[in-house]
């Protein structure tokens, strides 16, 4: 898969994306998915660099333990902050493995993910668990790739426009 | 640094991330066959987007 960091070149690309979300197509366009203070962005591109197929955004973040209304740290964590696959490619997108089992644009780009994750925690920053707030759409590709509900007394710190979403986590020791 | 706070026994919190990951298989089938049959796309003339998985080995 071609996934790179998001640059200042590829902006011109994000204009054509369109995930079906308003508000996620608007993140890749906005300064803030360059803005490595947030995050950093990558974006799946066509071989030929010609057209954004998907991106995600990940920065670090913490897993904390509400304690007498206090939260205390858990575990470190590496935040999924936005993930999203173009409508159009989604559909032209036809995969399905020898036993019959249908394949999704969505899992190539996620194992993606996770495999850069587990080489951002390897080599750069520890961190217990990956986190993100799935919208109802997202939540079957994220449970098919084991991430699981956050325990009662668990909790992580959500973005702006993440409210309204199903916080789930993955644990990254075997 | 003035650390005041007095060690109990352990850095890490009182209560750690139990859990551990325990992949289905469903997950583990998915991951192992992306691994290995790599996704590639090309935009064609018309502007749709042709996928190719390529099988385990091929260029």
């Amino acid at each position: 898969m071609n996934v790179v960091e998001y640059t200042h070149t590829l902006t011109p690309l994000a204009r054509n994306f369109d995930c079906g979300n308003p508000y996620l197509n608007l993140f890749l366009r906005s300064p803030d998915a360059l803005n490595s203070s947030i995050g950093k962005t990558y974006v799946y591109l066509t071989e030929a660099n010609d057209c954004i197929l998907g991106y995600y955004n990940i920065s670090a973040g913490s897993v904390d333990q509400l304690e007498n209304g206090f939260r205390v740290k858990s575990g470190g964590a590496i935040h999924i902050g936005y993930f999203a696959l173009d409508e159009r490619a989604q559909h032209q997108f036809q995969g399905q493995m020898p036993d019959g089992t249908n394949l999704y644009l969505g899992d190539y780009l996620l194992i993606e993910c996770l495999d850069r994750i587990e080489q951002i925690r390897e080599g750069f920053v520890g961190a217990a668990v990956v986190t993100l707030a799935s919208s109802e759409a997202g939540e079957h590709l994220y449970r098919k790739h084991d991430f699981l509900d956050l325990d009662d007394d668990l909790t992580f710190s959500l973005s702006e426009g993440e409210g309204e979403c199903i916080p789930l986590y993955l644990p990254l020791d075997y | 640094m003035n650390y005041t706070v007095p060690y109990n026994g352990t850095f890490c919190s009182k209560k750690k991330i139990l859990k551990k990951r325990v992949p289905s298989k469903e997950a583990m089938e998915i991951r192992n066959y992306c691994l290995s049959h790599p996704l590639s796309a090309s935009k064609s003339t018309d502007g749709k987007i042709v996928f190719k998985i390529q099988g385990p080995g091929e260029k």
